[in-house]
C-alpha cells in the first residue's frame, strides 16, 4: 500500500508581530533574501527525500508567519521541486495562510496559478477597534474584500477568527460570527483567544491590563459558536474547526489522526516513517538564522531525531484524535499497542462526557465533554 | 588473623580510661574524636577521612551521629606511661537521648565539649545532667578557640552560671587545628578515674550496643566489669538465659583488632553466631554460662518509640520493596518498630514507631535513598492512653483505632519536659510558641543575654513542626531538648478530614479540642490548593464526630480545552499528557477523587 504524506513548509516572517501570537514568526530586520530561503528549503527537502520518495502527497501547507509574503515564484519553484520527488496529484490539497493586507490580495491570482487551491485568511475579527487591539494592520473591510477575491481563485477558502476576546459578550460575538458566516466561505477556524507564554498579551494579562471572559461566559461563547455554525450548515469537525461537507482541512486532519508529515523550515516538526520502520519525531532548529546556518553546515536543521515509543504514539493518537468529530478509533488504538481504561471510559460515558459512535468503533467527546477535553484525555488510558 | 594473647596492659585497670564525648550538636564532638584518633596514631594520615566515627553516609551528610560507636586508642603519656583510652561516641540529637545514656553508662568520665564561640546550649545541659546521673567525672573543654568569635572566658562564666560546673581546669582546644589536644590527652589520664573491677570474679559485662555487619554478622559491643570474656567461652544473657559461644573478640582502633580476651574495665566487641540484633537486648547483663546467682548490672531503660506514623509506598507495587527496606533497617535499629497496616486511602503499608521526628525523618530518607522507594507518610501521632467506659486502657498508636466517643471515659496524652535556651531577643516569640502549643511554663532564668526556659508541653504539639518552628523563629539560635515526663488527661478529640463526603483515614488526627477548628481549617485550605480540580465539585470538610468544623469546596473543571492544535503542537500536547499521567500514578484514588501524594505530606506540614 502506498502511504500518504503531508508536507508543511514554514515561512517565519511577518510585517509586524501580533501581541497575542506565539508562533515562530519574526519581523525581519533586513530585506529577506527569498532566493536564499528557497535554496535552504530545497536543501532541507532533499535531505528528507527518503521519507518523501514516491509517496502520495495528500496535502501541502504553507504556514507561518505570513507565507503570503513569499513571491509566488518561490512557491511555484518549491512545488516544482517537490513534484520531482513525489506524487502531487489533482486532489492534493495545497493550502497557504494569508494575511488580508492590500499587498497580498493582489497576489492571490498568481498564487492560484502556482497550484495553491486552498487559502486560509487570518481575518481574526470583523470589528475594527478589536483588530487594532489585536495589533492587526488591516481593517475588517479589507478582510472582506480579500475573501471576495479569494473566492474567485481558490476552490476552498477558510477564515480564522479569534473570539472570547477582552470585553466580548455573547451578543457581540453572535453578530460578528453571523456576519462572517454570511460571507459563505467553505471553512472557518474559530479560536478562543489563548494567553500564550512569553507574549505581550501574557504580560498585559498578568498585570491586569486585559481581562478575558470568565469561565461561564467563555463556555457560553463556545456553545453558541457551535449552534450558529450548525444553523449555517457548517459542521464542527474539530474543537475549533468548522466546514461545509467535504471541505474539512485534510492537512490538519492528518495531524489529528496521527499520520505522517514532514515539516520543512525553522521550528517545523515531522512525524515520519520509513518502510517497515518505526515512526519518528524530527524537530528542526527554531531560530530562522540558526536554521539557515545549520542547513548550510549539515544539509539539515534537525535538533531532534528520535523514534517514538509505542506509548508515545498512543499518547499522540489520544490527544489529537479526541479533538475530532470522528474521535478515537478503538481498533487503531489497539493496533498501536494501547489499552484503554474501560472503567474510566464507561464512567465518562454514563456521565455524558463521552459517547460511542453508532458502529461502536469510535469513542468521542460529547458536546459537554468537548469543553473539558483536556481533563478527559488523561483518563482514557493508564 | 591479627590476634594476640590479650590487650597490652594485661588487666592493668589503672592504665585504662573510659569516657564519652558529650556536646551540643555541631560543637565539635566528631571532629575532636577524629583528632584524638589521628594524634594517637589509630589511623594513618591517608586513612583519615572526616568524622571517622560517623560511618553511615547519612550521618556524614547531616553531620550528626546517630549510632554510638566506640574506639580504643593507645596513648603514651608525658610520663611515658602507656594508656588505653576507650571513647564511646554519643549521638548528638534529642531524639537519641536514650542512646546517649547507654553510652555514658559504659564509662567513668565525660569530656564536655562546648563551642567557645556559641556557649551553652540545651543539649549541653541535658547531656551534662545525664553524665552527672551516671556519676561521671567531667572534663570541660572549650572548642573552636581558633575562631575569631571565640570567647572562652565568657563561655566559662556561662558554664559556671548555667550548669554550675567548675571551669578552673577547663582546657581550651581547637579540634580543627589540633591546638590543645595533647594537653587534653594528659588531662584525661590525670583527671578521669580508671575503671574498677576484679579479673578473678565471674564474668559480668554490660551489653552496650549491637548491630549487624555484613562481614561479621551480629556484632555486640560490651563493657566488661568483672572477670573477662574469652574467645571460645560460653556466655549467657541474664534477661533470658540464652547462651552463646564467643567466636571472635576484639576492639576497634578504629580498625578491628582481634584479641583473645577482654578484661575488666575494657570495652570491645564480640561475635557469637547470633541470629538477630533483636536477640541482643541493649542494657542486658552478660555472664558466664555456668554462673549462678549473678545480680544484674544497672541496665538502662529500653528505648521506647514515642512517635508513630504510617509509611506507604507511593507506588503500590513497591510494597515488597518497602517491606524489605524496613526489615533491613530495623536489623540495626532496635528502637525502630513496625507493624503491617492497611489504609483505605493508601493501601498496604506499615505503622512505624520512632524515637522522635528526626529519627522518623532519617528512616524515611534512608528508605528513599538506599532503597529507592518514594514514600507517603501519614500524620505523626503519639501514644494516647484511652480509658474506656468498661475500665480498659488502650494504648492508641493510630488515630483511626480510637473507639467511638460513647465508649471513651477519658484520654490521656504524654507530656514532655522541654528545655530551651535562646538569646533574649527571641524570648517573646518563643514563649508565644510554647503557649500556643499548650505549654505550661516551669522555669525562666537568664544567663548573660540568654534565657534558659523549661516548659511542660504535650508531645503531640511538638511532633509536627515544633522544632522547625523554634529554629525559624530564633533564626537558628534557640536550642531544644526534651524528655518524656508523664501522662495527663486532656480534652482530646479525633478530627476527621472528609474529601467528597468520605473520611480519609490517612489524614485523621487526634487534637486538643481548643485547637481543632484552627487546624482543621488550615489543613482543608491546604488540600484545596493541592487536590486538582475534577469534573465535579469536591466538598472538603474537617469534622469532629458528626460535626463539621471547617469546610471548603473545590469547584469543578468547567472548561479546559485547548483552542488551537497544529502539527507543531503535537509534541507539546503529548508531553502534557505524559506529565498528567505521571502525576496520576502518584495519586491515590479516594472514592471518586484523586488525591496527589504530596497532599498527604503537605497537609500535615501545614503552618499552624
Ligand atoms: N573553626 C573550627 N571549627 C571546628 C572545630 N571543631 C569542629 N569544627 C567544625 O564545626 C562543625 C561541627 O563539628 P562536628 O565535629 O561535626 O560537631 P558534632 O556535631 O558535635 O559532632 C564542623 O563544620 C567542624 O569542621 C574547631 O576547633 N574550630
Ligand atoms: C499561524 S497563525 C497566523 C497566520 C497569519 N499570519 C495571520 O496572522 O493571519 C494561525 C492562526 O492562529 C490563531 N492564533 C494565533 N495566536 C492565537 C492565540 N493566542 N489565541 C488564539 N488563536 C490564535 C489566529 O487565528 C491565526 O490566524
Ligand atoms: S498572528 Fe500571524 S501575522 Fe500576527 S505575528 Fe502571528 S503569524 Fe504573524
Ligand atoms: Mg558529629
Amino acid at each position: 500500500m502506498m502511504s500518504e504524506l503531508s508536507i508543511y513548509i514554514h515561512w517565519p516572517y511577518c510585517l509586524s508581530k501580533c501581541p497575542y501570537c506565539d508562533f515562530n514568526s519574526h519581523v525581519a530586520d533586513k530585506k529577506i533574501d527569498q532566493e536564499e530561503f528557497l535554496e535552504l528549503i530545497k536543501t532541507e527537502i532533499d535531505y528528507h527525500s527518503k521519507y518523501i520518495d514516491n509517496k502520495k502527497i495528500s496535502s501541502i501547507f504553507f504556514g507561518g508567519g505570513t507565507p503570503s509574503l513569499m513571491d509566488p515564484s518561490i512557491i511555484e519553484r518549491i512545488l516544482t521541486h517537490l513534484s520531482g520527488l513525489c506524487n502531487i496529484e489533482n486532489d492534493t490539497e495545497i493550502t497557504m495562510e494569508a494575511n488580508p493586507t492590500s499587498v497580498e490580495l493582489q497576489k492571490f491570482r498568481d498564487y492560484s496559478n502556482t497550484g495553491i487551491n486552498r487559502i486560509s485568511i487570518g481575518v481574526q475579527s470583523l470589528d475594527n477597534d478589536d483588530l487594532k487591539n489585536l495589533g492587526r494592520t488591516h481593517t475588517a473591510e479589507l478582510a472582506i474584500e480579500a475573501i471576495g477575491i479569494a473566492q474567485k481563485y481558490f476552490e476552498s477558502v477558510s477564515i480564522d477568527l479569534i473570539y472570547a476576546r477582552p470585553g466580548q459578550n455573547e451578543k457581540a460575538w453572535k453578530l460578528e460570527l453571523e456576519r462572517a458566516l454570511s460571507l459563505q466561505t467553505q471553512h472557518l477556524s474559530l479560536y478562543q483567544l489563548t494567553i500564550e507564554p512569553n507574549t505581550i498579551y501574557e504580560k498585559l494579562y498578568k498585570s491586569g491590563k486585559i481581562n478575558l471572559p470568565n469561565e461561564s461566559l467563555s463556555n457560553e461563547l463556545y456553545q453558541i459558536t457551535e449552534e450558529i455554525c450548525h444553523k449555517f450548515s457548517l459542521k464542527k469537525y474539530e474543537i475549533s474547526n468548522f466546514s461545509k461537507r467535504g471541505f474539512e482541512c485534510k492537512h490538519n486532519l492528518n495531524y489529528w489522526s496521527c499520520g505522517e508529515w514532514i515539516g520543512i523550515g525553522p521550528g517545523a516538526h515531522s512525524r515520519v516513517r520509513e518502510k517497515n520502520k518505526k515512526r519518528r519525531s524530527l524537530i528542526n532548529e527554531y531560530d530562522p538564522y540558526n536554521w539557515g546556518q545549520r542547513i548550510r553546515n549539515y544539509g539539515h536543521s534537525m535538533i531532534e531525531n528520535s523514534v517514538l515509543t509505542d506509548e508515545e504514539n498512543q499518547d499522540e493518537y489520544i490527544v489529537m484524535s479526541m479533538r475530532t468529530r470522528a474521535g478515537l478509533n478503538i481498533n487503531k488504538f489497539e493496533k498501536l499497542g494501547g489499552k484503554l481504561n474501560m472503567d474510566n471510559i464507561n464512567l465518562l460515558i454514563s456521565n455524558g462526557y463521552l459517547s460511542r459512535s453508532k458502529t461502536e468503533e469510535n469513542i468521542k467527546v460529547t458536546k459537554k465533554g468537548s469543553l473539558v477535553c483536556d481533563s478527559i484525555i488523561s483518563s482514557l488510558a493508564d | 588473623m591479627d590476634s594476640q594473647k590479650s590487650s597490652d596492659n594485661m588487666h592493668n585497670l589503672s592504665k585504662i580510661r573510659n569516657f564519652s564525648i558529650i556536646a551540643h550538636i555541631d560543637h565539635g564532638k566528631s571532629t575532636l574524636a577524629d583528632r584524638l584518633i589521628q594524634i594517637t596514631g589509630g589511623l594513618e594520615q591517608r586513612e583519615m577521612k572526616d568524622q571517622v566515627l560517623d560511618s553511615m553516609e547519612l550521618e556524614r551528610e547531616r553531620g550528626i551521629t546517630i549510632k554510638a560507636q566506640s574506639v580504643s586508642l593507645k596513648y603514651k603519656s608525658n610520663k611515658n606511661e602507656e594508656f588505653t583510652l576507650n571513647i564511646i561516641d554519643t549521638p548528638g540529637h534529642v531524639d537519641f537521648a536514650y542512646e546517649v545514656n547507654r553510652s555514658l553508662a559504659a564509662c567513668e568520665g565525660s569530656i564536655l565539649v562546648v563551642d567557645a564561640s556559641q556557649g551553652v546550649e540545651a543539649q549541653t545541659l541535658a547531656n551534662v545532667y545525664q553524665s552527672i546521673a551516671n556519676n561521671h567525672e567531667i572534663l570541660v573543654v572549650l572548642n573552636k578557640v581558633d575562631l575569631p568569635a571565640a570567647d572562652p572566658e565568657r563561655v566559662k562564666a556561662q558554664i559556671e552560671d548555667v550548669i554550675g560546673l567548675d571551669t578552673s581546669d577547663a582546657i581550651e582546644i581547637s579540634a580543627k587545628t589540633g591546638f590543645g589536644i595533647n594537653d587534653l590527652l594528659e588531662k584525661v589520664t590525670e583527671k578521669l578515674p580508671p575503671p574498677s573491677g576484679d579479673v578473678s570474679q565471674t564474668t559480668k559485662a554490660l551489653l552496650v550496643d549491637s548491630w549487624y555487619d555484613t562481614y561479621l554478622g551480629v556484632v555486640v559491643l560490651v563493657r566488661v566489669y568483672d572477670g573477662s570474656i574469652k574467645k571460645g567461652q560460653k556466655i549467657k544473657l541474664l534477661s533470658n538465659a540464652a547462651t552463646y559461644q564467643i567466636e571472635r573478640i576484639g576492639v576497634f582502633q578504629p580498625k578491628q583488632k582481634m584479641l583473645d580476651e577482654l578484661g575488666p574495665g575494657e570495652i570491645g566487641f564480640f561475635t557469637a553466631s547470633i541470629k538477630q540484633v533483636s536477640d541482643m537486648r541493649v542494657g542486658d547483663t552478660i555472664t558466664d554460662a555456668k554462673a549462678q546467682d549473678i545480680a544484674a548490672l544497672d541496665g538502662f531503660k529500653p528505648s521506647q518509640p514515642v512517635v508513630f506514623c504510617g509509611l506507604y509506598p507511593q507506588d503500590t507495587s513497591d510494597f515488597e520493596g518497602l517491606r524489605d527496606a524496613i526489615e533491613k533497617l530495623s536489623l540495626n535499629d532496635a528502637s525502630f518498630q513496625y507493624e503491617k497496616e492497611t489504609s483505605a486511602a493508601l493501601g498496604l503499608g506499615y505503622r512505624c514507631g520512632f524515637l522522635g521526628l528526626l529519627h522518623l525523618e532519617i528512616i524515611c530518607e534512608r528508605i528513599d535513598r538506599e532503597y529507592n522507594i518514594d514514600l507517603v507518610t501519614t500524620a505523626p501521632s503519639v501514644i494516647y492512653k484511652v480509658h474506656t467506659t468498661d475500665s480498659n486502657v488502650i494504648e492508641l498508636h493510630n488515630p483511626v483505632d480510637l473507639p467511638p466517643q460513647e465508649r471513651i471515659a477519658k484520654i490521656e496524652e504524654p507530656w514532655i519536659d522541654a528545655s530551651i535556651i535562646v538569646p533574649e531577643e527571641y524570648l517573646g516569640a518563643i514563649l508565644k510558641l510554647c503557649e500556643e502549643r499548650r505549654g505550661v511554663q516551669k522555669e525562666l532564668n537568664f544567663s548573660g543575654n540568654r534565657a534558659v526556659i523549661t516548659y511542660q508541653i504535650p508531645l503531640n504539639e511538638v511532633v509536627f513542626d515544633f522544632y522547625d518552628k523554634l529554629k525559624s523563629i530564633s533564626k537558628g539560635y534557640a536550642s531544644f531538648d526534651y524528655s518524656i515526663a508523664n501522662y495527663d488527661a486532656s480534652d482530646l478529640v479525633k478530627m476527621q478530614i472528609l474529601v467528597n463526603e468520605e473520611s480519609v483515614d490517612a489524614l485523621a488526627m487526634i487534637v486538643h479540642r481548643s485547637v481543632a477548628e484552627n487546624r482543621g481549617r488550615i489543613i482543608i485550605e491546604k488540600l484545596k490548593d493541592l487536590i486538582p480540580r475534577h469534573l465535579f465539585k469536591i466538598p472538603l470538610q474537617a469534622a469532629i464526630g458528626g460535626k463539621v468544623i471547617a469546610r471548603e469546596t473545590i469547584s469543578a473543571v468547567r472548561k479546559d480545552v485547548t483552542a488551537k492544535c497544529y502539527g507543531g503542537d503535537v509534541t507539546r500536547k503529548r508531553k502534557l499528557l505524559e506529565k498528567q499521567k505521571k502525576g496520576k500514578k502518584k495519586m491515590r484514588k479516594y472514592g471518586k477523587v484523586e488525591i496527589p501524594q504530596e497532599a498527604f505530606i503537605a497537609a500535615l506540614k501545614a503552618d499552624y
